[in-house]
């Protein structure tokens, strides 16, 4: 097999310029040899014609939810990182909700070690914020950090307790770790499936209402203000609580959040088919929440689009909505999705949405994304032409809980390098 | 008319003339209900399988007693545990109702959008007897029914819905079916008991905290059914501050208009939401009620299963 590509006439995203420009890039022995306006194929040099596609830095996702241990019927390492790959995506933050949680030095260590074994997307552990994700000890987060943890979160529960909150921020904080937090105050959620709005009320459906969102990332805001760490609010959702961290970041309080794919592009209107593909915690909000987020994006308020991806089995989502859990599986969809809802009609650039998926987040948890000569070769290739059905045939998570599952879809990854490895979609 | 839904789950999105010929031919089986042999053979031959996920007593006998008097076969089954996590899933009881084959299903189930999960997946045609909070569509046609043997016509006449609306399938197929045959409707009860974005969702319904403004202008009352487990949640503080703000007293009573009519779904809380006095008084309809349930209910049978009527 030939070791050295060269990718002709695509167009590039440069991270650090935020630009992009029509450019051919050379990869040989894994690396990034050479990237200039045009190059002359060597011999033994396999060429991949990109003319109307991008190049880009692989991806990051920081909220994935990859459910190995514990439930590898939905989802392992493994199928998530492929998954991951045919998205674009190269690094995956895997989220410690598992079975048994993230929470030791131990468990954080077998999801490097099984990372490096499969060679497939890069999947980084989150640590648990506090010990079995029950709110009430923080974990040993010098270990977990040795142990190659990125941040900590209890995601899928709001830390309860302000009081932990604080030790979870002041103890993070003095490790350079940032604390995720799921903003959802949960006495106001009791067995919510959905948005609060006149949709809830014409359904008769218990309701998470954008209130439970702005009282738990106000809390938080306060706390690491107090503290001086740095808090990430996980899929943020309303139009009050981006606004909450836009009048903290004006402040110099150090908050980053995400949004997620779903939560740009659909609300709670979806929820009149009573189909819980559309049941997501925190819920679909309104058209003018999903407004704010878009503004929110292309002012910087949100640093990061991040899939929260969530697989669960078709049996137990195939149930009456207040069963059934909430999540969807996003990341072998997101890119092709934004792609053609925001990109293609001209509601964001194509630069912003690239540094929304690469730079943005990885700034997050501290890490780089470059595209230069010399680096290691970490780069997917999309056609934002491409038409393809996501279904059983391409699908590569082992959970299919999406609403564009068995939908066509347009924009397809169709190359992801990755050090020395090639992979072709 | 030809009717053209294979099943009923809501009184959202039906039509004036859909509901006033399933109306119409209830009134047809009223009179076959008073016959000495209350019995027709429209549905001969027919199954129905009734399924009861939630406790109920009324609304059960009542679609059983339907389906008996068209000559149906009855099956059913109800769960009395409240919990639904337990046992077999819906999706297994779908295959399974698949398999014996059944013409109709009725479903009472805690859960909005039940009766749609299976509507969705079978060939039967489904009667939502209740989905959790959100439609009890055969409950709104009765209570149009029975009033509209005192009153000529809904058209700009003015119903009032008093109690815990969050929580209520009757009121909500009521705002539709009331609405749609030209009746105005306020809804009344705390702020706890009202959800937040109800004008949002119901624009053209009123929205009133304190009873006694609506009673002068009421043409029809239809009082909830307080559940008394909701206290415990802290949406009202007390029984009696809610029947001091909330219970139809035959002092209020006074105040309405004098041909006011009283429904009230069943059962009833007697001294909370409604006053003995009131509730067996000459304004209420609430027996007419229960029968309207068992014409309506074989009229909705009727119509979806496509019967003969024998004349």
């Amino acid at each position: 097999m030939s070791t050295r590509f060269l990718i002709r006439g695509g167009y590039v995203f440069f991270p650090e310029e935020e630009a992009m420009r029509r450019a051919d890039v050379e990869i040989a022995e894994g690396r990034i040899a050479r990237i200039a306006e045009t190059l002359p194929a060597e011999a033994d040099t396999r060429i991949i014609e990109a003319q109307d596609k991008l190049l880009s830095p692989g991806l990051v996702d920081l909220h994935a939810h990859l459910r190995e241990p514990g439930r590898e019927d939905t989802e392992t390492l493994e199928s998530g990182a492929w998954a991951g790959l045919a998205g674009g995506f190269t690094t995956i933050c895997a989220m410690p909700n598992t079975q048994p949680p993230t929470d030791t030095r131990e468990q954080a260590a077998f999801i490097r070690k099984r990372s490096d074994e499969l060679g497939l997307a890069r999947i980084l552990p989150i640590g648990a914020a506090t010990k079995g994700r029950a709110g009430e000890e923080i974990t040993e987060y010098a270990l977990l950090k040795e142990a190659g943890v990125v941040a900590v979160s209890d995601d899928g529960d709001w830390i309860y307790s302000a009081e932990v909150m604080r030790r979870a921020l002041e103890y993070a904080g003095m490790l350079g770790l940032v604390v995720i937090t799921h903003a959802e105050e949960p006495n106001l959620c009791e067995e919510g499936v959905m948005n609060e709005s006149a949709i809830s009320a014409r359904l008769g459906l218990k309701v998470r209402p954008a209130v439970a969102e702005e009282v738990a990332i106000q809390r938080d805001i306060a706390l690491a203000s107090c503290t001086g760490s740095h808090l990430h609010v996980a899929h943020i959702t309303t139009a009050r609580g981006v606004e909450l961290v836009r009048q903290a970041r004006a402040k110099g309080i150090k908050v980053t959040t995400e949004a997620t794919p779903h939560h740009l592009l659909l609300t709670d209107e979806a929820l009149l088919s009573f189909d819980a593909n559309y049941k997501v915690n925190p819920p679909l909000r309104t058209e003018e929440d999903r407004k704010a987020l878009l503004e929110a994006l292309k002012d910087g308020t949100i640093q990061a689009i991040a899939t929260d991806h969530a697989p669960h089995a078709i049996e137990e989502k195939e149930q009456e909505l207040d069963l059934a859990p909430a999540g969807m599986i996003g990341l072998q969809t997101a890119l092709s999705v934004l792609w053609e809802s925001l990109v293609e009609p001209g509601v964001i650039k194509p630069e912003l949405l690239l540094g929304l998926l690469t730079t943005g987040p990885a700034s997050v948890i501290g890490e780089k994304v470059e595209l230069k000569e010399e680096i290691p070769a970490n780069l997917m290739v999309f056609d934002p032409a491409a038409r393809w059905t996501f279904d059983a045939e391409t699908n590569r998570s082992l959970s299919q809980n999406s609403p564009w599952f068995g939908k066509k879809l347009k924009g397809k990854v169709e190359h992801v390098f990755l050090e020395k490895k090639h992979f072709s979609f | 008319m030809t009717w053209t839904h294979k099943n009923l789950l809501g009184l959202e999105g039906l039509s004036r003339e859909e509901i006033t010929f399933i109306l119409d031919t209830a009134e047809r089986f009223h009179e076959v209900l008073d016959r000495p042999i209350p019995l027709v053979p429209a549905l001969r031959g027919k199954t129905i399988l009734n399924m009861f996920y939630e406790p109920s007593t009324r609304t059960a006998t009542s679609f059983a007693m339907a389906a008996k008097r068209l000559s149906a076969d009855v099956v059913g089954f109800s769960k009395a545990s409240s919990s639904v996590k337990k046992g077999e899933t819906l999706l297994d009881t779908v295959r399974t109702i698949e398999s014996m084959r059944v013409d109709g299903v009725v479903i009472r189930h805690s859960c909005p959008g039940a009766a749609r999960f299976i509507a969705q997946r079978i060939d039967a045609f489904v009667i939502n007897a209740g989905d959790g909070a959100h439609e009890h569509p055969t409950q709104g046609l009765l209570d149009l029914s029975a009033a509209r043997k005192r009153l000529e016509s809904f058209e700009g006449r003015h119903l009032v819905v008093v109690g815990d609306i969050t929580h209520s399938r009757v009121a909500r197929s009521a705002i539709y079916g009331f609405s749609t045959m030209g009746a105005e409707i306020t809804v009344c009860g705390p702020a706890t008991l009202i959800p937040p974005h109800f004008k949002k969702a119901f624009p053209n319904v009123g929205i009133e905290t304190d009873f006694d403004r609506l009673l002068a202008d009421a043409d029809m009352i239809m009082m909830l059914r307080l559940q008394l487990e909701r206290q415990g949640k802290g949406l009202f503080p007390s029984i009696r501050e809610y029947r001091k703000l909330y219970c139809l007293t035959a002092e209020r009573i006074k105040k309405a208009k004098p041909d006011v009519v009283v429904m009230h779904p069943g059962p009833m809380n007697r001294g909370i939401e409604i006053e003995p006095a009131v509730a067996d008084g000459p304004n209420s309809v609430v027996l007419a009620q229960v029968r309207a349930g068992v014409a309506v209910r074989m009229a909705v049978l009727y119509i979806l299963a496509g019967g003969e009527l024998e004349h």
